[in-house]
């Protein structure tokens, strides 16, 4: 029998109490939690038996930050007192399990946890919104070059337009929904997992199927011959995005160097691998086609 | 609640205080407060923590000591003057309310 299990993580940072709920049903079904990272909940086998979950957003924690720093050292040490083990973080949210299902929860400030989630979910949206706008303006600039947006690089554009909008107004929605739930029951608001599962599916369902279109109009728009570099010119770039957040990972836990540093690192790396990777494949179509 | 300033202290603040009026650490802390406030207040290790970092930054409370992971924490003057503030303040609201309220449960009679 499988003792392993890889599950994709669709939980998004203010998700964290369905993140929680569906952790302590997995155990009920005999999965236990064993770490996380940026993309996947890595589960093993265990007697089913309830155990509990806390999902919290620490202050000062963040995919770029140090889990390693005094006061996150700390802050995990309080917990371990307290009998919550820690489980792991994909950046944001860190994960504490115990089976004392009388032990007092790791945060009981709600409004401090409204802002801790606030700050992350905004920062993260900041980041990706920055991101997007690279994207978006490379795309641009190749669709003002060939005088139309109805080509494939309009499409990207279309995609991550839509998926700006689709995270800014989820977001939206539940800040609008916690401060409302803070205001009357003095907690935060927490849909049943199931449903933010299958509403986040849904949304990653689609974002790949835009995908694919709009690889597949890249494959058509390619002048003849150059269509066969784009699928390895893909898989390279899916390679390159696994192997970026294992380094993102090694910098979180292993070392204890500033946010900033790590960000200039993070990034650096990632500049200079598509640099790389551009002008390898740019090499290989040219002599291609010289031939 | 976490406020700001401290210009006032919340509920779970004011018994952390009151149970550093003995030097204790972070789980003696959490098991104080329930004891004091009747397990109606709870406080959780991450909230403690939180709360902890920023009283020792204000200069409200004080590390003792430390033995293994265990620090050991105490309320000094400043914060013990806070407290005293806030429990005038409670007093306060409690006799400003008193006229009224007790008067709807029939136990005051105003002279």
């Amino acid at each position: 029998m499988k003792n392993k299990k890889l599950v994709f993580s669709y939980f998004n940072i203010y998700e964290n109490d369905s993140l929680r709920d569906y952790l302590e049903d997995m155990a009920l079904k005999g999965w236990e939690l064993t770490s996380l990272n940026n993309f996947f909940l890595h589960f093993r086998a265990c007697d089913p038996h309830p155990v509990r979950y806390c999902v919290e957003v620490m202050k000062g924690s963040g995919p770029y930050a140090s889990n390693q720093t005094r006061p996150l050292k700390q802050y995990r040490e309080f917990c371990q007192e307290a009998g919550w083990d820690y489980r792991g973080t994909n950046g944001y949210l860190h994960v504490f399990s115990t089976d004392d299902l009388n032990a007092i929860p790791v945060e009981t400030d709600s409004c401090e946890r409204y802002r801790n989630i606030r700050k992350a979910a905004v920062s993260s949206c900041l980041a990706m919104g920055l991101l997007f706008m690279v994207l978006c303006l490379l795309n641009l600039f190749t669709c003002y070059e060939k005088r139309t947006l109805l080509c494939s690089q309009g499409a990207v554009v279309f995609v991550l337009l839509v998926s700006s909008g689709w995270f800014i107004t989820d977001f939206l929605i539940w800040n609008q929904k916690a401060r409302r739930s803070l205001s009357e029951t003095g907690a935060l608001p927490c849909p049943p997992w199931k449903s933010v599962l299958s509403k986040n599916r849904m949304a990653f369902s689609f974002a790949l199927l835009f995908c694919g279109a709009v690889f597949l109009a890249a494959v058509s728009e390619a002048p003849s011959g150059a269509g066969v570099f784009l699928l390895p010119y893909f898989i390279t770039y899916g390679i390159m995005l696994f192997v970026f957040s294992r380094l993102i990972r090694l910098l979180r836990e292993k070392t204890a160097f500033s946010k900033t540093a790590n960000i200039l690192i993070y990034w650096g790396a990632a500049l200079v691998a598509v640099i790389l990777v551009t002008g390898i494949f740019c090499a290989a179509i040219f002599s291609h086609f010289l031939r | 609640m976490a406020r700001e300033q401290f210009q006032s202290l919340s509920e779970q603040m004011y018994y952390i205080l009151l149970a550093l009026w003995e030097p204790q650490c972070g789980a003696d802390i959490s098991r104080r407060v329930s004891a004091l406030s009747g397990q109606r207040i709870q406080v959780g290790p991450g909230t403690l923590y939180t709360l902890l970092a920023r009283f020792e930054e204000q200069q409200i409370i004080l590390e003792t000591g430390s033995q293994g992971r265990r620090r050991y924490y105490v309320i000094t003057d400043k914060g013990k003057a806070m407290v005293r503030a806030e429990y005038t303040r409670l007093q306060a609201l409690v006799k400003d309310g008193y006229p009224y309220l007790a008067l709807e449960e029939g136990g005051y009679h105003e002279e």
